[in-house]
């Protein structure tokens, strides 16, 4: 992993068109500013991998399907005037 | 199937080998790409949405890269009527959507051994242009959102709410 330290205000870029800056420092906490071309995807790291981990345990998963939209479709109904 | 009609009518079909089991025949409109892929499965962008019965409100997610890939997905406003993901205007143009309001929203659900306490992931949706049939899978920046939102309200007789 590459490491570089930056003061407040300083910026890095990664390739031609991705720009991390620091736009502010409070105690421990850092605040960064991101540009980037909009078909990159910028996400908090720990948001991005509870996705990764919740798309696997849906690629997984073996319930029973027919019996899920059998209770749903029962839900459903219930609601109708 | 309300979603799948929205969708411009059919050019031709083509067979989908699927995780259920067997081939479908898929309509060509039907056949998405999903930029990027799912989180966690970037070399899949090719898939297509299959209904899982005549009525249900499940579809499939099925990979046309690998038969053995599919995601059950569920038009979120099925049961929670109000959902609008929090989407950031840059990743909707990345599909060619200029609202929210013209795509197709899904959320990958998980049937769990219970199917009574199956979940829908409203934290990170699948949004899909009907029109360039290009999709992504975008976070909703609302905390109100659930990676696991449970799809059936709580049995008061049965198990504690968790999720």
């Amino acid at each position: 992993m590459l490491v570089l330290a930056r003061h407040l205000n300083e910026s890095i870029m990664i390739g031609d068109e991705i720009e991390v800056v620091v736009v502010a420092v409070q105690g421990d906490q850092v605040k960064l500013g991101i540009r980037a071309p909009r078909s990159i995807a910028v996400h908090r790291k720990e948001i991005y991998e509870e996705i990764q981990k919740e798309n696997l345990r849906a690629a997984q998963a073996a319930g029973d399907l027919g019996a899920g939209a059998d209770l749903l479709k029962k839900e459903l109904g219930k609601k109708k005037p | 199937m309300c979603i799948l009609i929205s969708m411009p009518p059919s050019e031709g079909k083509r067979a989908v080998a699927t995780k259920a089991g067997g081939s479908a025949l898929v309509d060509e409109n039907h056949v998405i790409r999903i930029i990027d892929g799912l989180v966690g499965f970037s070399e899949y962008e090719n898939f297509a949405l299959i209904p899982q019965a005549n009525e249900s409100p499940f579809l499939w997610l099925q990979s046309m890269d690998d038969p053995k890939l599919a995601f059950i997905t569920i038009d979120p406003r099925v049961f929670a009527p109000q959902y609008v993901p929090a989407v950031l205007g840059g990743e909707l143009k990345v599909v060619g959507l200029e609202r929210i309001e013209s795509g197709i929203v899904l959320a990958i659900v998980v049937i769990p051994e219970d199917p009574r306490r199956m979940t829908a992931n409203l934290l990170g949706p699948v949004i899909i242009n009907p029109v360039t049939r290009l999709g992504r899978q975008v976070i909703s920046q609302s905390p109100e959102h659930s990676i696991r939102h449970l799809i059936l309200p709580d049995d008061p007789d049965g198990p504690k709410k968790t999720g």
